[in-house]
């Protein structure tokens, strides 16, 4: 059985139609990447699949779970890194990890120990202490990528993996998708 | 099903992001001070109908100012979800697996503290002007009363942020709503003084009973009883957050 299977998924918005009866299936460990020009409706369709946008028409099961039925069992097994920005730029960028956790019910050892980690693998260590305003645009990317891998769910969505992102010596990035 | 992590992360959240924003802080309680010194002072001698003598205007007032203060900051708090949209934070709060009622609870708590804050900051400040505290039982049953009160309008705030996506349109709406709901709970003057239809209308305003209930707590004086105030505000606030938690259910957050 297929991990996600989109079943001619449609996505109107009014008259506009943003999604046009897509159907595909990802495998358990595949790494499937959705490519098409801007505005082609990637994003939309993650939308979706992620319970922030409800499909006009069609239907998506995201291991066995029915996107329109059970949206929280879903919700407990995706990651996501969004295309556009998602931080809290009021809060410092521990904050902003921390809260992440905390709405995951992470209890307070396991948190810190991999706030640690995730900082030290983007390497926003020596940052992590200052708000999110005054950070640059790139460190905010980094920082959206450590909250996406805090927690390893069976399926991570990662929306323009390359957007923003300088290459400094010593990064290591592990791309998960399904384990 | 509620998740006291989410409910306390979302509680935290804003009991730093208003102590980090002082300027959000002063210029929310700016409109009911300037009523409590304006109002308060220039109808101080001032003998309305429906008015107790033994219980001056200011002594009146201040309870309807307290409700004031608590209505327009609480139904302000939805402009923080609506700024949580516009900045994305949103989706990054409505992909975790919490639970939504557990989502609306932290919103609520955060911001009815925070409304709470400024009414008491409004109380200390009516003290300065003349204000007769009651003892500290009859305080902290006001404050019981407050959390109802923004309870029952940060849900009219979170429902229309839930609907919504622009600050112009949020606030438009917001006051449209807020500013009849001020005028006709009897928080500057007894409603009963008020036409006969205008009146009526005055008994479906939740504020009326919040400001009844507050003025029978902080000056021994109120209309209705105690007891039928507090089950209209209670039994408004529990259908409130039902309500919210279903909107925040449906709703598309993009
Ligand atoms: N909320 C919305 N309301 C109206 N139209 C929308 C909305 N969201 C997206 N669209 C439209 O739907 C289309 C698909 O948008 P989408 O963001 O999914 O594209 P994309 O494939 O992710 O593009 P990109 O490569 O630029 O990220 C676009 O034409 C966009 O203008
Ligand atoms: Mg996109």
């Amino acid at each position: 059985m297929s991990a996600i299977i989109v079943k001619e998924l449609t996505k109107k918005f009014g008259e506009f139609t943003a999604v046009d009866n897509v159907s595909f299936s990802v495998e358990t460990g595949e790494l499937f990447g959705l490519l098409g020009p801007n505005g082609a409706g990637k994003t939309t369709i993650i939308n979706m699949l992620t319970t922030l946008l409800l499909p006009t028409v069609g239907d998506a099961e995201i291991a066995g779970y029915d996107l329109r039925r059970d949206p929280d069992p879903i919700r407990n097994n995706i990651g996501i890194i969004f295309q556009d920005p998602s931080l809290d730029i009021g809060l410092t960028g521990r904050e902003n990890l921390e809260f992440h956790a905390m709405m995951y019910s992470i209890g307070s050892d396991e948190r810190k120990k991999r706030i640690r980690e995730v900082l030290d693998v983007v390497g926003l260590a020596d940052k992590a202490d200052i708000l999110v305003e005054n950070y640059s645009g790139g460190m905010k990317r980094r920082l959206e990528i450590a909250r996406g891998l805090f927690i390893i769910q069976r399926f991570c969505f990662w929306m323009s993996l390359l957007l923003g992102l300088m290459h400094r010596p010593g990064d290591q990035y592990g791309i998960i998708s399904e384990t | 099903m509620i998740q006291g992590k989410v409910v306390y992360v979302l509680w935290r959240r804003e009991m730093i992001k208003y102590f980090r924003a002082r300027s959000r802080v002063a210029g929310a309680i700016g409109m009911p001070a300037f009523m409590l010194v304006f109002q308060g002072m220039g109808f101080r001698k001032v003998e309305f109908p429906g008015l107790p003598e033994s219980i001056g205007y200011f002594q009146y007032l201040v309870p309807g100012i307290i409700g004031m203060t608590l209505l327009f900051t609480a139904a302000y708090a939805g402009m923080s979800v609506i700024m949580d949209k516009q900045f994305g934070f949103l989706k990054e709060v409505m992909v975790t697996p919490a639970s939504r009622v557990s989502i609306v609870l932290g919103m609520i708590s955060g911001s009815a503290t925070t409304s709470i804050i400024q009414a008491l900051i409004i109380m200390m400040m009516s003290v300065l002007l003349g204000f007769k505290l009651p003892f500290i039982p009859a305080i902290l049953s006001s404050i019981v009363i407050m959390v109802l009160i923004s309870t029952i309008f940060i849900n009219i705030g979170l429902i229309l942020s839930s609907l919504l996506k622009d600050f112009h349109g949020f606030s438009t709406v917001i006051n449209f709503i807020a500013f009849p709901l001020f005028l006709l709970s009897g928080a500057l003057f007894p409603v009963s003084n008020l036409p006969v239809p205008i009146r009526i209308l005055s008994y479906f305003d939740p504020l009326t009973y919040g400001v009844d209930a507050l003025r029978g707590i902080l000056i021994g004086h109120c209309e209705f009883s105690i007891v039928l105030n507090i089950s209209i505000l209670l039994t408004l606030s529990v259908l409130m957050v039902c309500a919210s938690s279903y909107f925040f259910q449906k709703a598309e957050i993009i």
